[in-house]
């Protein structure tokens, strides 16, 4: 997993950026080097799992201003930044912002490594998380109306029997679309499937409204 | 004088009237022939030197003035003939062997064809001491400002240092890494090595220039290249400049005539100007651009401009600009201008200030370059 994970780096000190992406590659990580934002989110292709070390203090671009680009853009990838002179104020608004962690330069390579390989585990779980809700998505996408409409009930908490009284069913009836439903996605219980659809918003209020 | 009426109605009434008056002089009165010997002395000069009038009649010029070489007599001697009048300062030692610094003012007299230098000589030592101590309180006011701008800088010079440390840190350990491994790879660890020692090169380098800056504050001058010292300051206000996003332009004149003077004074003076510059563009429109310009040759000796695109001064600031305390920044002391100033003018130069037709300043430091002596 490790082997093939890649890691951004964007810093516009050359040496930096340099002896960076050797400590990198030397722990047998894919880099991809940049030496400023704007060509790193030209270039930014995803490549799970990945993280990405950015330089807190550049020309043009900041690397608050490459989080919010990233951000707006949907990349949901760890970021590392790393801060020149303990410029504390910003790496405590950048990391509030969703940076996983700010390292003062200069930082000590075996530390760095092991804040890498965490954001690297992180982008892992958070990719698979990602997958299984992706997947989840499109089977929602497979339930027909009614099938919805139960399921934004049960997500809501109703029983079946408060279900068929709104819904002027039988409860039996209830009970076979929801066995359709959670058959369609994939679910074993209320609790996974109350979890998930919570996860995509799924409200229930209209068909494709999640 | 000596408490007894005096009696002046003898033959040599007037020379008896002019001895008595050259006695209440606080001067010392010397006559003396071409030959250095001393011929008169009046009250003031025994008193002065601790010997009796008798003996000081004994003496000759090279006697009370050790400096004072049958070589340097001659030269005395010749521009008192030529000018009549000569002043000049010199050192006297009294009879218990103490020196002390005196200003002589000389003129030549010709008496029954004979030729004689009449010197008025007065004890300067409390105004050479008043003058080494202000020497010595500027030199430490002009450290002070030293200190005071590398406390400004601090933040940017901690940048410049931590950036190569960071690299030689990470090429470290990438090489311990390299060596560990079963067949080590030397060549690539041999590329790392250099890449580690320029990078603590640099530091190095950042860190001399720091204590070169801050470290002395006495004055020495030396013959030296203005282009030279506008780098260093350059690289000095490297980062200050890169955070404020302004552009800076190197005009230098190849080759500057050289010229003998303070490096740590006269960086102190050009960082000063870059510094101003810089801090005048703050909130000043894009694009923002510095031009550092060297000139020699001219008649104005060696000169570099520092020239802004800011807001420019008013009438009120190019006033005051050079007057202590005045400030326009809000953590500005107010000394920066006028010390750059003084250190120009004991450079027997300039320190200008202007406004630009269209946009911001100018502030040029004139040195002579006659002073580069080989």
């Amino acid at each position: 997993m490790k082997r093939s994970a890649t890691v951004y780096v964007v810093d516009d000190d050359q040496g930096m950026r340099e002896s960076l992406a050797a400590v990198l590659a030397a722990a047998d990580f894919k880099t991809q080097i940049y030496d400023c934002a704007q060509a790193f989110l030209d270039d930014y292709q995803p490549s799970h799992p990945e993280c990405m070390v950015l330089d807190l203090r550049m020309d043009g671009m900041d690397g608050e201003q490459l989080q919010e680009q990233l951000a707006t853009r949907g990349v949901t990838t760890p970021i590392l930044f790393l801060t020149g002179h303990g410029d504390v104020a910003t790496a405590v608004r950048v990391v509030k912002s969703g940076a996983i962690d700010f390292m003062e330069k200069p930082a000590d390579p075996k530390r760095l490594l092991e804040r890498i390989n965490a954001a690297i585990e992180q982008d892992t779980y958070q990719h698979e998380h990602d997958a299984d809700l992706n997947e989840f998505k499109a089977r929602c996408e497979k339930l027909s109306p009614r099938e919805r409409e139960v399921l934004g009930m049960v997500v809501e908490g109703q029983t079946s029997r408060e279900i068929a009284a709104t819904l002027c069913r039988s409860e039996k009836t209830i009970h076979l679309h929801r066995a359709r439903m959670m058959n369609k996605l994939e679910v074993h219980n209320v609790a996974e499937l109350v979890r998930l659809a919570t996860q995509i918003d799924f409200t229930g209020q209209g068909a494709g409204s999640y | 004088m000596d408490g007894r009426p005096t009696n002046i109605a003898t033959a040599d009434a007037t020379g008896e009237l002019t001895r008595l008056m050259l006695d209440c002089a606080a001067d010392s009165a010397y006559r003396v022939d071409v030959r250095a010997r001393i011929c008169y002395v009046n009250q003031a000069a025994c008193r002065e030197m601790g010997y009796s009038r008798e003996e000081l009649l004994a003496l000759t010029v090279h006697d009370i003035s050790p400096t004072t070489t049958p070589k340097v007599w001659r030269e005395v001697l010749k521009r008192v003939q030529a000018r009549r009048r000569v002043a000049f300062e010199t050192m006297h030692r009294r009879k218990d062997g103490s020196s002390f610094p005196v200003e002589v003012r000389a003129s030549y007299l010709q008496h029954d064809g004979r030729e004689y230098l009449f010197a008025l000589t007065r004890d300067i030592h409390k105004r050479k001491q008043a003058e080494q101590r202000l020497a010595q309180l500027q030199n430490e006011l002009e450290h002070a400002a030293r200190l005071h701008t590398m406390g400004e800088m601090a933040t940017g010079l901690a940048h410049e240092i931590n950036q190569p440390l960071g690299v030689i840190l990470n090429y470290a350990s990438v090489c311990s890494k390299l060596l560990a491994q079963p067949t080590p790879q030397v060549a690539r660890t041999a590329q790392l090595i250099d890449e580690i020692t320029s990078a603590a090169q640099r530091s190095g380098d950042i860190v001399r220039r720091l204590r070169r800056f801050v470290g002395r504050n006495d004055v020495v001058r030396s013959k030296a290249d203005l282009n030279e010292l506008v780098r260093e300051a350059v690289s000095l206000t490297e980062y200050d400049l890169h955070q404020a996003g302004i552009e800076l332009q190197l005009d230098l004149h190849e080759p500057m005539d050289a010229v003998r003077l303070d490096r740590v004074q006269i960086l102190q003076v050009i960082l000063n100007l870059l510094r101003n510059a810089v801090e005048a563009m703050r909130g000043g429109a894009d694009p923002r651009l510095i031009i550092v310009r060297t000139r020699s040759g001219g008649p104005a000796g060696v000169e570099v401009s520092v020239i802004d695109n800011g807001p420019g001064l008013d009438n009120n600031s190019i006033k005051r600009a050079f007057e202590p305390f005045f400030t326009t920044k809000p953590q500005g002391m107010g000394m920066g201008l006028p010390i750059s100033r003084r250190i120009a003018q004991a450079h027997g130069g300039q320190l200008l200030c202007q406004s630009n037709e269209q946009r911001g300043a100018t502030f040029r430091l004139n040195l002579p370059s006659r002073s580069a002596s080989p």
